[in-house]
């Protein structure tokens, strides 16, 4: 497979439309970014969206390049971010979609791009979102036994010790 | 498989520990085995998890730029300069051309250095003990001219926001000329030894054989990926750095098994020395270091997401600033992650001694995966 120098991929807003034709009226935001443009959809279409980008001929984006979640306790939300690359148009492009700090769920894509597998389990392991589908949604950084999301914010680092049980002078 | 009937066989489970001389770093799998072949795996990675994107998130950008450095050991310049191009993005800062040729050509020759250690350790896991030392022997080499000027052999804490931290000593540029006369006679030793061995060939030739488009699913990168056919390499096809006035034609190959990836990094040290040279030759003069960069910056509220291609693969990092001078997220993009979470699919059905070959081929390092 050879991938030529900049080939065109499609402006966002183009796909924006292609998305809301056959997905639906999911797009929330289409936003050319300071640097890598984005895509805010609701919740519940990240799995429909990911299907749309792996199989859809024109789009092409055939690289999940990582999944994360940026905390804003603030805004009372936790933003899943979802990556996408093209190896044939070389575009990039982030799907974020917003969800409940507290128990934020999605539908797990793990059966589209086989890269989500480890790539959800992270997320869940170190923010707290479960992924429904998601076929073996289990802990993958922290040791187990491990209480709590640690990327999360409010996760108080300083509080935490390993293995309390373990410790000396208990 | 031809069963006895009348013989009870049962699946019996085997913990490849996490301490293990071939899972190159602490990685543990429980392997489901039927007799010699393998039913089923089961990965189990986080033993080296040191939270380094939560510390990231408490830490000034410039008290960070060390332990950037660490995040993957062996690719250090790589890391660190991911770190330090996110924030020149952001914050807008020009690298001086010189400094841009400084760090491409260390950075090629931390390349050299991790694929040395591939080629030495590969060879050790099927059990040829000689091409360990040798591939040491190289990269005492690249360690030395890194050391006389960075001061360090392996963590080198070498980029500074908007260039590098020194210029190259007087010592430098002879030692450099004896490296590149040496270097590619000693690569061709390298070759002569294993590439047609005949217990090297049977151990890697066909084993583990990867389709590229199911490696692009997995998110694979790197020479992994180049091994199966996907040419990709962001030093052409998005260039950074010097690349773009260097260039640069990846290696790619088209049958992807464990030969074949050990085969492109063999390769890629000789591009890497090529490079190399094409750097010191046309080092152009000027500033190390853009003047006037903060020491302390405050990066302007954004994101971006800065990628290099590091020894393992497409390694990024997706940064978010709120304008502090601390990062908001700092997500690490490792290509082990993704290249390892594979491994379960890889495995099935190979037998005991092919687990060895399948991810040494790998050239996963664990604090990538773990971070």
């Amino acid at each position: 497979m050879r991938f030529g120098p900049h080939m065109a991929g499609l402006p966002l807003e183009q796909i924006a439309d292609k998305i809301k034709d056959a997905v639906g009226d999911v797009v929330v935001d289409v936003n050319e970014g300071d640097r890598v443009p984005f895509l805010r959809v609701e919740a519940g279409a990240v799995a429909r969206v990911a299907r749309f980008f792996r199989d859809d001929g024109e789009l092409a984006f055939d690289f999940l390049m990582y999944i994360t979640a940026v905390d804003f306790p603030d805004e009372d939300k936790l933003t899943l971010v979802y990556h996408y690359f093209s190896y044939r148009d070389e575009q990039s492009l982030m799907v974020k979609a917003d969800v409940p700090r507290r128990g934020g769920a999605a539908r797990s894509i793990a059966h589209i791009y086989a890269a989500a597998d480890w790539l959800e389990r992270e997320v869940y392991d170190l923010f707290g979102v479960t992924f429904e589908g998601h076929p073996n949604l289990t802990r993958i950084l922290t040791p187990e036994g491990f209480e709590g999301h640690p990327l999360l914010k409010d996760f108080a680092s300083e509080d935490y010790v390993p293995f309390p049980d373990k410790m000396p002078g208990k | 498989m031809p069963t006895d009937t009348a013989i009870h066989t049962q699946e019996f489970q085997v913990n490849m520990g996490p301490q293990h001389p071939s899972t190159h770093g602490v990685f543990r799998m429980v392997l489901t085995m039927d007799g010699e072949r393998v039913v089923d795996s089961e990965p189990h990675v986080g033993f080296l998890h040191r939270s380094m994107e939560k510390m990231a998130e408490n830490r000034l950008y410039i008290q960070f730029l060390p332990m950037a450095d660490r995040i993957d050991y062996l690719s250090s310049l790589f890391c660190a300069a991911a770190h330090c191009e996110a924030v020149e993005q952001l914050m807008e800062i020009e690298v001086p051309p010189r400094a841009k040729y400084l760090r491409t050509m260390f950075m090629e020759l931390n390349r050299i250095a991790s694929h040395c250690i591939f080629f030495g350790v590969f060879a050790l896991d099927l059990g040829a003990v000689t091409p360990f030392l040798y591939g040491f022997r190289e990269r005492e080499l690249t360690m030395d001219l890194l050391e006389m000027t960075t001061g360090q052999r392996m963590t080198f804490n070498y980029l500074r926001f908007g260039g590098v931290a020194a210029d190259l000593p007087d010592s430098f540029f002879p030692a450099a000329e004896k490296f590149l006369k040496v270097f590619p006679g000693r690569i061709t030793d390298y070759e002569r030894i294993l590439n047609e061995n005949e217990i090297f060939l049977a151990r890697t030739k066909g084993v583990g054989v990867v389709d590229g488009a199911r490696a692009v699913n997995y998110g694979w990168s790197g020479p992994n990926l180049r091994a199966s056919g996907v040419d990709f390499d962001l030093r052409r096809n998005m260039p950074y750095e010097a690349y773009g006035e260097l260039g640069y034609e990846p290696v790619v190959l088209t049958r992807g098994d464990c030969y074949d990836r050990y085969l492109a990094r063999i390769l890629e040290m000789r591009a890497s020395h090529a490079l190399i040279k094409k750097c010191l030759e046309g080092l152009p003069d000027g500033p190390t270091v853009k003047e006037k960069v903060p020491k302390f910056p405050k990066v302007p509220a954004g994101e971006v997401y800065a990628r290099v291609e590091s020894p393992r693969g497409d390694y990024g990092l997706y940064l978010v600033s709120d304008g502090a001078d601390k990062p908001y997220r700092y997500k690490l993009r490792t290509p082990s992650f993704n290249n390892l979470s594979m491994i379960r699919e890889m495995l099935r059905g190979v037998y005991l001694a092919d687990i060895v070959p399948i991810f040494g081929s790998l050239d996963v390092i664990l604090p990538d995966v773990d971070r």
